[in-house]
């Protein structure tokens, strides 16, 4: 670590992942994390998956809306080959995200296995907090924080799960629903929090409107589009300003 | 389900897999990007729209239980800025049980219909 400046106090990994983990439990998304998780388990429970495998959906999928399909489909028998697609279409998000993030908490010498771990943790949760928490964190110590972020987030939606499959009898299906809810208004919420540049405001407002209109003419692929058509028109306004000034 | 192995070899092949498939993509296209580059910069905005178009299609067209709450209920709830469709709201809320605002029972097996077609 002697690359680090001298008036760094010396960083450990251990501390790093442990202020992850602190951030991710003082962060509100932990608690959306843990209600949404709520609603995925009862929806397990109703389709008859054991807890385990909710446990491990949650372990190895670690995508709400993934895993909301996953459960529907097979609980409702659909093909492996369409609930695949299913999933895939659905995760197409986490590409721009891990694109985005990994720059943040890489180093010159950092190994890619060491990137591995950051890389699966990669969900909204993370990384709208990882944006928002990284940049004041020492470079070096970047990675285990991210890990803390991921492993809270991830531990918040496993004892979230473990509620709602035990509890699901006795939960009133609205309730399930207005879980399943908090999702899209706390990341609404969040990203708005995060927004800095223009182009993250304008990339916000093209997506909000461009990604309904790309599902409902059923373009294929339609959230891989939106991003790339939304983010692209952002990001090029953003330029021409900036070379206007 | 037939069998617990079943259903975790499904997990896997069809749960994982085309799931991860997306995070090991970004990981190697990551791999010669740094912080200042433009394409950096680019990814960024693309993540944000990405996130903003699952917000809108969430609240709009949901998946599982939520397609059970009524749209008006929905757009209502997050974006509570008309004032006609507040005071609407308002006004019908008290006067309908709980199951007049289902469009259709949730978690019966025909919410999976808009999934297969995300």
């Amino acid at each position: 670590m002697s690359s680090l400046p001298a008036n760094d106090p010396k960083p450990s990994a251990i501390g790093a992942f442990l202020a992850g983990f602190r951030g991710a439990w003082r962060s509100v998304l932990a608690y959306v994390v843990f209600g949404t998780y709520i609603g995925i388990a009862a929806l397990a429970h109703d389709f008859g998956f054991s807890l385990w495998w909710v446990a491990a959906s949650t372990l190895l999928v670690w995508a709400g809306p993934a895993q909301v399909i996953l459960i529907s489909a097979l609980g409702t028998g659909a093909t492996p080959l369409e609930t695949a697609l299913a999933v895939w279409l659905s995760s197409a998000r986490l590409l721009p995200m891990v694109i985005s993030l990994l720059p943040l908490i890489k180093g010159p010498q950092t190994r890619q296995r060491a990137l591995l771990l950051p890389t699966h943790f990669t969900a909204v949760s993370m990384w709208i907090e990882s944006l928002r928490l990284l940049p004041a964190c020492p470079r070096a110590t970047r990675i285990p924080f991210a890990n803390g972020l991921g492993f809270g987030f991830m531990l918040a939606a496993q004892v979230g799960g473990c509620a709602g499959y035990y509890l699901a009898t006795s939960l009133p299906p609205i309730l399930t629903a207005g879980l399943l809810f908090l999702t899209p208004m706390s990341f609404l919420i969040s990203t708005t929090r995060n927004c800095r540049l223009p182009a993250d405001w304008l990339a916000l407002a093209f997506g909000l409107v461009l990604g309904p209109l790309l599902a409902a003419w059923h373009v294929g692929l339609d959230l891989l589009w939106t991003g790339v058509v939304a983010g692209s028109l952002a990001y090029g306004l953003q330029r021409l300003r900036g070379r206007r000034q | 389900m037939t069998g617990e192995f079943q259903a975790y070899a499904l997990l896997i092949l069809v749960g994982f897999l085309p799931n991860e498939i997306w995070r090991m993509l970004g990981l190697v296209i990551a791999r010669g990007i740094d912080e200042e580059s433009e394409f950096f910069m680019w990814a960024r905005a693309v993540a944000i729209a990405v996130l903003a178009g699952v917000i809108a299609k969430i609240i709009l067209d949901p998946p599982g239980a939520l397609a059970s709450v009524h749209v008006g209920i929905r757009l209502v709830r997050s974006c509570a800025v008309s004032p006609h469709s507040s005071r609407c709201a308002v006004r019908c809320w008290p006067a309908s049980s709980p199951a007049r605002w289902c469009s259709r029972s949730a978690r019966s097996p025909t919410e999976c219909d808009g999934l297969a077609s995300p």
